[in-house]
């Protein structure tokens, strides 16, 4: 499968919105996770908020699965923005999935772009 | 060195004058810094401002009372502008900005180990303090070589556009400034496999170097396949030229403007070529860009003509092939 990142509206690229109240009580979104096609989920034996690892070749992260009809059956998706861990955010502002360490650094040759979208991935159930 | 909220715009205004650099923005802005009343407003009023928290910079109107933030909305004079709403990040932005745990002063590491499971031990120093410091090491790279010293500034280009970062750049005596979204961004906004947006003055001691290290191992010649020529491609190629001297050439794949050679760029995109057979294959849509400095339409690729493509200080890679482009005007 490909891994892909994604980016949600509850927080911004940088950790200063971590520590938001408004936006870390606004449903799931304290939190990212797994987005995973609820068919592949289902033969793999994931369901909703199942602890998953992400296997790469060059890492690995660990979080919640989230299922979903509105992702490709041969492809997972993982927000930015979470699983921060630097010593001066408190525990609630460090939940979620740090992807980085998963996705493979091979920069386009043509455009530059870097592999944000184009990791090749295990997903296996914890 | 001291600096007040008003005393700056001042000096800036002056760095302006002096090195003959338009600075619009920073010019309202100074002028609008010294138009406002001295006293606070009082009461309940609205302040207009831009939401940061992404690069869509949505116009927001701020309620305050007195000097205190009450909430934040939408500028319905701004919504046919930028979004017709606001996001939860701008919604909720007095959440961040009296964030009991935010911070206001500078922090100087004091562990030297880095690592994520590291802490950084930050302590906090004062202004004075922390503008010594920076000013120190700035000397010291002045000192050695000015071109040392790359000015790599990102979303901020969107509010106030690069007019400072050209005039501190001048003033210093570094031709360096980059502006990363141009050169690594733009291809996501079409399609992340589309091609462009590639420059090569983002590695600084590749760049600076005495010996014009980039471009040497091109023999004189740099290849660029800019996304956004206005943006990235004349940029660089002064850029590039001024630092090392060479000949630095360039060809923009101008997708952005047109929707059919956009179409006929990716249909000639091959995979599993070399850079020079891309190139061959991408002659069609290229759009040779005026150069500054060369004539000469023979470019000499490398196998990796992309310095951020490779780690820092390693060997140029020798010379794969050789392309001559014929100027399509």
């Amino acid at each position: 499968m490909y891994l892909m990142t994604y980016k949600r509206m509850y927080r911004n690229q940088a950790g200063n919105t971590a520590q938001n109240p408004i936006l870390n009580r606004l449903g799931d979104s304290d939190e990212n996770f797994l987005l995973i096609n609820r068919a592949t989920a289902e033969s793999l034996g994931i369901a909703d908020d199942d602890q998953v690892r992400i296997e790469t070749r060059v890492g690995s992260a660990q979080g919640k699965a989230r299922l979903s009809e509105g992702i490709r059956p041969d492809v997972v998706a993982v927000s930015y923005h979470y699983g921060h861990f630097s010593p001066g955010f408190p525990d609630y502002a460090k939940k979620g999935i740090w992807i980085n360490p998963a996705l493979e650094l091979h920069p386009d040759v043509i455009s530059g772009m870097n592999s944000f979208n184009d990791t090749k991935c295990k997903v296996i159930k914890v | 060195m001291l600096l007040s909220r008003r005393s700056f715009p001042k000096g800036t205004g002056a760095l302006s004058a002096s090195l003959g650099v338009q600075l619009p923005f920073i010019a309202q802005a100074a002028a609008q810094a010294a138009a406002q009343p001295a006293e606070p407003q009082t009461g309940e009023h609205y302040k207009k401002t831009t939401c940061v928290h992404c690069v869509n910079f949505c116009g927001q109107m701020v309620k305050m009372e007195g000097e205190i933030i009450r909430a934040v909305y939408p500028d319905p004079a701004r919504a046919a502008v930028y979004n017709q709403g606001i996001c939860p990040k701008g919604a909720s932005g007095p959440f961040n900005t009296y964030n009991p745990y935010r911070i206001k002063a500078p922090l100087k590491r004091t562990n030297p180990k880095k690592g994520p499971d590291e802490d950084p031990g930050w302590v906090e120093i004062s202004w004075e303090a922390a503008l010594d410091e920076v000013a120190r090491r700035l000397k010291k790279i002045r000192a050695e070589d000015p071109r040392k010293l790359i000015w790599h500034h990102d979303h901020g280009k969107y509010l106030i556009q690069d007019d400072f970062p050209k005039s501190f750049a001048k003033a210093f005596g570094t031709p360096n400034v980059v502006h990363r979204p141009p050169l690594a961004r733009q291809p996501g906004m079409w399609g992340m496999n589309s091609p462009g947006g590639i420059t090569s003055c983002t590695n600084a001691p590749e760049l600076v170097g005495k010996d014009g290290h980039i471009l040497k191992d091109a023999q004189g010649s740099g290849i660029r396949f800019p996304t956004n020529p206005s943006l990235t491609a004349k940029g660089s190629s002064r850029r590039c030229s001024a630092s090392t001297g060479s000949t630095a050439k360039q060809c923009a794949p101008d997708f952005k403007y047109s929707p059919m050679r956009w179409r006929r760029s990716r249909r000639d995109m091959r995979k599993g070529l070399n850079v020079c057979q891309q190139v061959a294959h991408m002659k069609r849509s290229l759009t040779p860009w005026p150069s500054t400095a060369s004539k000469t339409s023979t470019w000499i690729i490398t196998a990796s003509p992309f310095p951020h493509c490779r780690a820092r200080n390693t060997p140029s890679p020798p010379p794969i092939g050789r392309l001559r482009i014929i100027p399509c005007t």
